[in-house]
């Protein structure tokens, strides 16, 4: 389980215990317990910024966590589907970055970028589907992405806003994931 | 004569402050408010940077990239695509950053 605790932290960026362990649905005490070894490591550190403290992961808990994905990864028999469903999902991430941005930058924004959020989601339900078979823990972000969506059509705020699990919160997320799973660099 | 390095205007303003060459997340403590982030990229854990930076530049992305989105979100000025930035720019020099026309001014600079 120190992987899914380590892993949360990755995606979270900067969380809390309870953001930690509700990431995926563990017991608060037991991930508390593992924070604290992790802590005695020095895989994980808290800090405060802005007045909110939270967890985050070192340059040596990066590379923990990557050893125990590429564990994962290679256990599972899985890299070579991890990479393809990236492949995809890279032709997608362009035109998500672009209409967020689009409804960054115009005031109202386009159907059009609604549209583009509404197929990257049709089409990364069945991807995520796929992943879900060999690495269960992907589950969950179309969901999230579904209900982000469903919320910007009476408030935009909900497609980029950082306060809240909104459509470029949970992609940008989704983008660490793969990314940090197949331990590849990250170029945008 | 200021020295000039250009990148890609990606969320726009203009705002001063002092570099802070970050290159990852064991250097976050070092991070100070009205800082400007200096970095080669971004993923989740570098938001809390962009609570209490007053700009952001980096070595890779552009206009279409995680960072920008991030930075507007904030509605703090970000030039990305810097090329070098990390190598040219010294911790702690002054710089002035226009993410509206994608020029970062090296105030101190001789």
């Amino acid at each position: 389980m120190r992987l899914l605790t380590l892993h949360a932290v990755r995606l979270l960026g900067f969380a809390d215990t309870q953001a930690v362990a509700a990431r995926f649905s563990q017991d608060r005490s037991l991930v508390e317990s593992q924070l604290i070894d992790a802590g005695v490591n020095g895989f994980v550190s808290r800090s405060t910024f802005a007045g909110t403290s939270g967890w985050s992961l070192s340059s040596l808990g990066r590379a923990e966590n990557e050893r125990l994905l590429a564990e994962e990864l290679d256990s599972a028999g899985a890299r070579g589907m991890v990479l393809a469903v990236h492949d995809d999902f890279t032709d997608y991430n362009t035109g998500v970055v672009s209409a967020c941005s689009a409804f960054q930058l115009q005031a109202p924004a386009t159907q059009d970028a609604m549209d583009i959020l509404i197929g990257a989601l049709a089409a990364w339900r069945p991807l995520e589907a796929r992943l879900t078979g060999l690495l269960p823990r992907f589950e969950g972000y179309s969901e999230r992405l579904l209900r982000a969506l469903k919320a910007a059509v009476e408030d935009p705020a909900w497609v980029t806003a950082t306060d809240r699990d909104s459509f470029h919160r949970v992609w940008f997320e989704l983008h660490e994931d793969l990314i940090s799973t197949l331990g590849i660099q990250r170029n945008t | 004569m200021t020295q000039i390095l250009t990148g890609t205007p990606a969320s726009a303003g203009t705002s001063r402050g002092p570099a802070r060459l970050i290159h990852g997340p064991d250097e976050f403590n070092r991070f100070q408010s009205g800082d400007v982030l200096v970095c080669r990229t971004t993923d989740p854990a570098w938001t809390p940077l962009f609570w209490t930076a007053s700009a952001v530049i980096t070595e890779t992305g552009g206009m279409l990239s995680h960072a920008a989105i991030v930075a507007r979100e904030f509605g703090i000025p970000a030039v990305l695509g810097v090329r070098e930035a990390l190598e040219l720019l010294p911790n702690g020099e002054t710089l002035a950053v226009d993410g509206s026309h994608g020029t970062v001014a090296r105030m101190d600079a001789e």
